[in-house]
């Protein structure tokens, strides 16, 4: 006949031992998935950084018909280097047709841990006026015209490193490039 | 273990099924008939609902990021075919200028679709798409640019073009096509030309006024320039009007403008319009050379008179645009530019000349002449068509018209400025020292030969390119002169500084329908001719503005025009329809291209 006699000592010191085990394993597994989904986010949004900069640095580089040496733009001297890319982009009407002898004025430039565009249309262009940040976590940037001035390049190669701290002074550096050709350059 | 503590574990244990049980029954509302089954169902399949969610939740993410990342990558694909059909069609129209696009052709992995509008004879707009699938349906990018041409579209209308050294015509030497003299038009026994025949009236000329000083330009036709300007000038002779020059050039291909001549009137360029020209653009080339204008009609002038003569354009443009020489106030005429609504006036004249001539100068004598003859003197000739003269002695026609006006000057269809640009394209493929005596064929061009050139026995030059040479160009025996295929439908160019001459069966050839081979020559020195063609040559177009070209002996050409021609005994010039509009390219490479500055992203 089965005599209900409850647990052991032994069996319970098993019991909570186990769950002990159990706890310690499921608060490390945690703990990683934490910082992997913090380090899985942190570079997410440095991916998602790369992306516009890319983007906006191809589209511009492709419409643009020229680098120049230096411009003032929005009351800003730019001067073409390894930190600064001055643009000059024939201006588009609303069919996104280029307008002869107009032309609005960019520049994509480091500025403290920050990538930032500025741009100023012409009177008749249907772009708009910009100053902006495009990234963060900016540490490193590099515009290379090849042997050539800025002012007689055609094309571009552009790189740039990303820092971020992720969790426990984890640190993601990522760094990507892009070689651009100006279109209009003929 | 003692007992007593057997006995707190048995309660304890008693305590937590009573404990459980309650829980179940009580909290959860269930009624269980066996408590210790079951439970386990309900948590399992709420956890694994969740897990379920979150695990749709997560690859819903994951297929969006997926497609979209997808799509971004064909989107920039898509935009590489459209890139491929922007070759694509500057490609075509350097095989067939009437080409006019395509719509889904396969390329790559995709479709490219092109189409091409025309904006003017040298410009032309492509938009081409780039489609691909991406599985489940198209996704498509646009570009456009415009494409022009680095050919000139020169137009000979006339089998001969003769300046005012006129053109003298031997025993049956025949024109097959219509012919334009500035000068006199004189035959011999069954001289003729079949088609018409027009000698201006206006003579040897004079030069009634000018400032050919340049110290700097002023641009006409640029966008917030205006595109007006007007020069005062002083009437020195009372003689006809024949022609105006200006020293211009251009940037892009602006469109051809108007000048006009006016009366002074109230001291601003509006005075009543005396006659009227076109300054051709083809003609400006990109440095400044002097381009002539010729009129309509060509009113008289009057001595003392002060006239005006003004330069319009259709528009302004950013990158078509002509530049005019202007100098210091030296002439002492009054220089203005139309700027928004007024009439500006400005430091400084224009570089421009004003030549006159007298009328009833010039004639025709002793031609046959298949259509009509326009000229001030008609003499011993026969005319088909209609006689329009002042004067006709000996002379039979079709049909009179007496009194009719002089006709007016004609330029040539070729400008300095593009003799100097061609110039500059051979230049610019290097330059062979000395002379060049090739023993064999040979492929030649883009190429300056810094001295004369010489072919003979039967061989054979190939143009790849403009050719030029400073001294004298001689080919003879048998020499074969034809463009490189890649020329297509193009025409090429050989220029010399010093005289030309083709001798004993040398053939010049022609590819294709409009591939002709032009010899120019500058030599001005009248002692010799320019051009000298003579026994048995066969084809090519002859140019020398400032010489004299002779064909001789059979000599069968396609198109002279020159200051001064002669035609020996049972010489031929048969002009071809083609001749109204031919394409020189200046070397091999592609003629239409790409123009700075219009490509945009559409879509």
């Amino acid at each position: 006949m089965f005599v209900n006699k409850g647990l052991s000592l032994v069996e319970l010191l098993i019991a909570v031992g186990v769950l002990a085990i159990l706890m310690i394993l499921l608060t490390t597994i945690f703990l990683s998935q934490s910082q992997n989904f913090e380090y899985q986010q942190t570079k997410l949004l440095l991916e998602g950084y790369f992306e516009i900069v890319l983007a906006t640095i191809k589209n511009f580089v492709s419409a643009a018909d020229s680098i120049l040496s230096n411009q003032n733009i929005q009351g800003t001297d730019y001067t073409s280097g390894a930190e600064t890319l001055v643009l000059r982009l024939p201006s588009i009407d609303s069919a996104k047709k280029t307008i002869a002898g107009q032309y609005d004025y960019a520049a994509i430039f480091k500025s403290g841990s920050d990538i930032k565009i500025v741009l100023s249309p012409s009177a008749q262009s249907i772009r708009k006026l910009e100053n902006r940040v495009l990234a963060q976590y900016v540490s490193w940037v590099n515009f290379d015209y090849g042997d050539l001035a800025p002012n007689l390049a055609k094309t571009v190669l552009f790189s740039m490193t990303l820092s971020k701290t992720a969790s426990r002074n984890q640190i993601i550096t990522i760094t990507r490039s892009l070689q651009a050709t100006l279109r209009n350059k003929l | 273990m003692k007992i007593s503590d057997k006995c707190l574990l048995s309660k304890l244990h008693h305590f937590f099924k009573i404990y459980r049980k309650t829980l179940i029954t009580e909290n959860l509302g269930l009624k269980i008939k066996n408590p210790k089954n079951g439970y386990f169902v309900v948590i399992g399949l709420v956890l694994i609902s969740v897990i379920m969610l979150l695990g749709a939740s997560l690859t819903s993410n994951v297929v969006d990021k997926t497609v979209n990342q997808n799509n971004r990558i064909i989107s920039e694909r898509a935009l590489e075919v459209a890139e491929a059909g922007l070759q694509k069609a500057i490609a075509e129209l350097n095989n067939n200028p009437s080409y006019s696009g395509e719509q889904n052709t396969a390329f790559a992995d995709g479709f490219i679709s092109i189409s091409i509008t025309n904006i003017d004879a040298q410009t032309k707009y492509i938009e081409s798409s780039g489609r691909i699938n991406n599985g489940s349906s198209f996704i498509e990018r646009k570009i456009g640019a415009r494409a022009k041409t680095n050919t000139d579209n020169i137009s000979f209308y006339y089998g001969l073009q003769v300046g005012q050294g006129g053109l003298n015509m031997s025993n049956n030497s025949i024109v097959y096509g219509n012919a334009y003299s500035n000068g006199s038009v004189v035959g011999a026994t069954n001289s003729r030309v079949t088609g018409d025949l027009w000698v201006a009236g206006a003579g040897a000329l004079y030069l009634q006024a000018e400032n050919s000083i340049q110290t700097n330009g002023f641009y006409l036709g640029r966008t917030s320039f205006g595109k007006k300007i007007a020069q005062e000038f002083f009437a020195t002779s009372s003689q006809a009007i024949s022609k105006a020059s200006f020293y211009i050039k251009k940037t892009g291909a602006p469109p051809n403008a108007t000048v006009t001549l006016r009366n002074y009137g109230t001291g601003v360029p509006t005075g009543e319009i005396l006659t009227q020209g076109t300054l051709q653009s083809n003609l400006v080339g990109t440095n400044y050379s002097w381009v002539d204008v010729t009129f309509n009609n060509n009113p008289p002038l009057i001595e003392g008179n002060n006239y005006w003569i003004t330069i319009e354009m259709p528009s302004t443009s950013g990158s078509n645009y002509y530049t005019i020489g202007i100098s210091d106030n030296i002439y002492g005429g009054i220089a203005m530019f139309f700027y928004r609504s007024d009439w500006e006036e400005m430091e400084g004249d224009f570089d421009f000349k004003i030549f006159s001539g007298t009328s009833g100068q010039t004639k025709i004598e002793k031609i046959i002449v298949g259509g009509d003859a326009h000229a001030s003197l008609i003499k011993d000739s026969t005319i088909t068509g209609g006689a329009y003269y002042q004067t006709i002695q000996n002379s039979t026609a079709g049909s009179y018209h007496p009194d009719s006006p002089d006709p007016p000057l004609q330029n040539f269809p070729i400008s300095d400025g593009q003799i100097a640009d061609w110039i500059a394209d051979a230049e610019a493929g290097g330059t062979i020292q000395g002379d060049y005596f090739p023993s064999t064929s040979i492929s030649l061009g883009p190429k300056k030969i810094n001295g004369n050139f010489t072919m003979t026995n039967g061989t054979t030059l190939i143009v790849t390119g403009t050719i030029y040479v400073t001294g004298d160009i001689n080919f003879s025996n048998n020499v074969v002169v034809r463009l490189n295929s890649s020329y297509g439908n193009n025409s090429g160019i050989i220029i010399a500084d010093g005289k030309i001459n083709l001798s004993n069966g040398v053939t010049v050839q022609k590819i294709n329908a409009t591939g002709y081979v032009m010899f120019i020559s500058k030599f001005s020195q009248t002692n010799y001719d320019a051009i000298s063609l003579e026994n048995n040559v066969r084809g090519g177009i002859y140019y020398a503005p400032y010489g004299s070209v002779e064909v001789e002996n059979n000599a069968n050409i396609t198109e002279v025009s020159a200051d001064k021609i002669k035609l020996a005994n049972n010489t031929w010039i048969v002009y071809e329809s083609g001749l109204a509009n031919i394409n020189f390219s200046s070397g091999s490479g592609a003629s239409w291209t790409l123009e700075k500055g219009s490509w945009s992203i559409l879509q």
